[in-house]
């Protein structure tokens, strides 16, 4: 009987103990990480239709950038309430991600343009700006990016525009 | 002369012969890296499994990256900065010490209670 104790007790103290150290790491994995700035990059890319640079235009104030594509059906869903902000003068610059030129042609003739500039992105400005999918829309005040929304975005998402 | 030109010939033909094992490996390198991280869009898997876009777009820029020479480390620190520890399966030294401590635990008690039972059975 001795012998069972012996060896028990620390077992369900060492299980006890590999819980606690797992949920730690749930934990750890909670915590939200600093929102980047604007990678330059978007600043030096030539809009699609403007052929300019973006530059320093929008150092003092707020305006939204869109990740989004004509391949994914979400950008749609959101697409009226660009067309919306569009329509209050709020500045938006679309990120066209990994799309086929003639595809985003076709579908900005479909369902009309909200966006100020567009950037075409082969994944290199997703990548620096830690995109999981599209569509995604960052807030951003001068460069500095303070919100962020994966996935559609919705009237409560841009009560601040409205 | 002959000679020598028959032996720079061989030279060449050896170094054309040895230069795709060459890339293979460093493809190999980068599959391997692909293996250990972690698509943060799927169930469990990897960017070398899954076939969604954020992976495909990952291993393309993660492929620059190494075509430009940056080394593992390099890149495996940018990846966490962007996307946080839990982009990669390996985790960092910090984890390997907090896995250690439940075993440590498990040691010293079963040092601890072996001494206890033994001591009670010498009297």
């Amino acid at each position: 009987m001795n012998k069972i104790k012996v060896l028990i007790i620390p077992i369900v103290l060492f299980l006890i103990a590999l819980v606690i150290i797992t949920n730690l790491g749930n934990v750890k994995t909670s915590v939200k990480k600093p929102m980047p700035d604007l990678p330059d990059l978007i600043f030096e890319e030539l809009s699609y239709f403007k052929k300019e640079a973006i530059g320093e235009k929008f150092n003092n104030q707020k305006y939204l950038v869109n990740f989004f594509a004509s391949w994914c059906a979400p950008c749609l869903a959101e697409h009226p309430t660009f067309m919306k902000l569009r329509e209050k003068g709020v500045i938006i610059i679309g990120v066209n991600f990994r799309d086929d030129e003639n595809n985003l042609n076709a579908w900005l003739n479909a369902h009309g343009n909200p966006f100020e500039y567009i950037i075409r992105d082969e994944g290199d400005i997703a990548f620096e700006l830690g995109l999981i999918g599209v569509p995604e829309t960052f807030f951003v005040d001068g460069k500095v990016i303070y919100k962020k929304v994966q996935g559609p975005i919705f009237g409560d998402d841009i009560e601040e525009f409205l | 002369m002959e000679t020598t030109l028959k032996s720079f010939y061989r030279l060449l033909c050896l170094t054309f012969l040895l230069l795709p094992l060459n890339l293979f490996a460093e493809d190999q390198t980068r599959i391997d890296f692909y293996k250990t991280i972690r698509c943060l869009v799927c169930d469990g898997q990897s960017i070398y499994d899954s076939e969604t876009v954020f992976a495909q777009n990952l291993r393309e820029q993660i492929k620059l990256k190494f075509d430009e020479g940056f080394s593992k480390k390099n890149i495996k620190d940018q990846l966490s900065k962007i996307y946080g520890e839990d982009i990669s399966f390996q985790p960092s030294s910090n984890d390997f010490f907090l896995w250690f401590i439940p075993f440590l635990i498990l040691f010293l008690l079963l040092v601890f209670n072996f001494g206890r039972y033994a001591k009670k059975k010498i009297k």
